[in-house]
């Protein structure tokens, strides 16, 4: 019962050191100090000290980087090989082996879900929400996407940790690629309820052009060529300064 | 005002974290970081205006692999207290005030890039310090790394915002007095701007994939059934 309370305890704090994974993210190492950091925990438990600890720093300060939700994955299946090592079931070079076998695959699931599914469609539904909610708008994009951040980050520990090294054939059995697809769906559902919501404020609170403008700019950014969609900000400026030389022009004229 | 300031910043800090750093929650997404600034500065639909068209302008960015990106938080926090000052003098429209807090919002953003790479830099250092105490067997302390690494980036983010505020407070008097001048209609600009930011919810959305066109229009035709029977 006491050991179980422990375990319990060490994983709980291997979840909340999870969320600094990305803390000292570098052009070099990537977020291996995080990694570092998520594991010196365990590392005070299984590494004696001296040589030990050494070898288990090293083993932990490599090149690492994943996507940072589903690292929670690679966090837990460590933490259970690092025990395991310490009792002399599995060797060091095993441990890295699973950290590098995994890193790119959850990289590849997880940014797709994450970054270009999960990220933009909350910020869709917010935007949505606030146009009747105001400030709930923000609750609305922070309640869609913690709801799976949170779920993946505590769930990865606890399975990788559960799995160790068999941590492996669970990745393909993963659900993500599937949800990344109704996200897809959902997104494009909330875009057209955006599209018309946008068209119709304006149109009410300026002029019946908005009905073409809105659509015609939108769909025109839309399909912009690539290098231009990765400079947004700069597009905006622009468009902003536009608004500012129709200042000079007031002041002159 | 100072304080309310200083809140502020300390606001914009810990959403910067949040952008890479630490948790990443989501408070570091415009929508979010400008609603809290706009109850910071006592203007919550200032904040949610201008959170709303930056979220759609940033939809597409994502935090992959080395690329950095504009500082939405710290820009947001700045652009929205602008904003909220400008419309406080009370000598220009909303209208332009909110196209003054979206520009301040995107140059500040653009400046915060630049410090973002900054700050990996010297993450860099830090590790490869780490590195060599521990080839050359002496001991290392990644808690500390880690905690320095920390403390970094939220005074960067906190730094940041208090540099674009002291900056941009010398322009404030001097916008609201331009009265009339500055008091035209600047609707179209701002619908351009959410034109854009639309686009880029299309590019993300529904960009080469045919086979969401269907929902797409379902969503379409659901709108303008709720808007004809709101009448």
């Amino acid at each position: 019962m006491a050991r179980k309370r422990t375990e319990r305890r060490h994983l709980l704090g291997l979840i909340a050191r999870s969320f600094y994974l990305q803390t000292a993210w570098n052009y070099e190492f990537l977020q291996a100090l995080g990694f570092a950091y998520v594991m010196s925990s365990v590392g005070r438990r299984v590494a004696s000290g001296g040589r030990a600890t050494r070898e288990f720093l090293e083993r932990h300060t490599g090149l690492f980087n994943t996507n940072p939700v589903l690292a929670s994955y690679i966090i837990g299946g460590t933490a259970r090989l690092e025990e395991r090592h310490s009792r002399g079931e599995t060797s060091g070079a095993e441990i890295v082996a699973l950290k590098s076998a995994l890193a790119v695959p959850l990289a590849a699931v997880g940014d797709r879900f994450f970054w270009a599914g999960l990220r933009p469609l909350s910020g869709l539904l917010g935007i949505l929400a606030a146009g009747w909610l105001g400030a709930g708008g923000a609750l609305v994009l922070l309640a869609v996407y913690n709801v799976f951040h949170l779920y993946y980050r505590v769930k990865g520990v606890l399975r990788g940790y559960a799995l160790g090294a068999g941590l492996v054939s669970e990745i393909s059995r993963l659900r993500l690629p599937r949800l990344t697809v109704h996200v897809g769906w959902i997104g494009a559902f909330a875009l057209g309820v955006l599209m018309v919501t946008a068209v119709h404020g304006w149109q009410a609170a300026w002029k019946r052009e908005a009905v073409f403008v809105l659509p015609s700019v939108a769909l025109a950014a839309g399909f912009l060529p690539q290098f231009l969609r990765t400079r947004v900000t700069e597009v905006a400026l622009a468009l902003g300064a536009l608004g500012l030389l129709l200042t000079a022009g007031g002041l002159l004229g | 005002m100072l304080r309310e300031i200083l809140v502020l910043c300390f606001a914009a800090g810990v959403c910067a974290l949040d952008t890479t750093a630490a948790w990443q929650l989501m408070l570091s997404q415009p929508l979010v970081s400008g609603t809290i600034a706009g109850f910071i500065v006592g203007s919550p639909e200032t904040g949610v205006f201008v959170g709303v068209l930056l979220q759609l302008l940033w939809s597409g960015s994502m935090p992959l692999g080395s690329r950095p990106m504009p500082d939405a938080p710290v820009g947001t926090a700045t652009g929205v207290w602008f904003a909220a000052a400008l419309v406080e003098t009370g000598g220009v429209s909303l209208s332009f005030s909110n196209l003054a807090g979206l520009l301040v919002a995107l140059c500040v953003a653009l400046a915060g890039r630049s410090t973002i790479v900054w700050e990996r830099e010297l993450n860099c250092r830090l590790m490869r310090r780490l590195r060599m105490r521990l080839s050359s067997g002496r001991n290392v302390n990644v808690e500390l790394t880690q905690a320095l690494s920390m403390t970094m980036a939220f005074f960067r983010g906190f730094l940041l915002c208090v540099l674009a505020v002291g900056v941009l407070s010398v322009l404030v008097p001097v916008l609201g007095g331009a009265g009339g001048v500055v008091g035209r209609d600047y609707k179209l600009v701002l619908l351009l701007v959410q034109g854009l930011g639309i686009g880029v919810l299309v590019s993300v959305f529904a960009r080469g994939v045919r086979g969401r066109l269907p929902a797409f229009a379902g969503g379409v035709a659901l709108a303008l059934l709720i808007r004809n029977l709101a009448g």
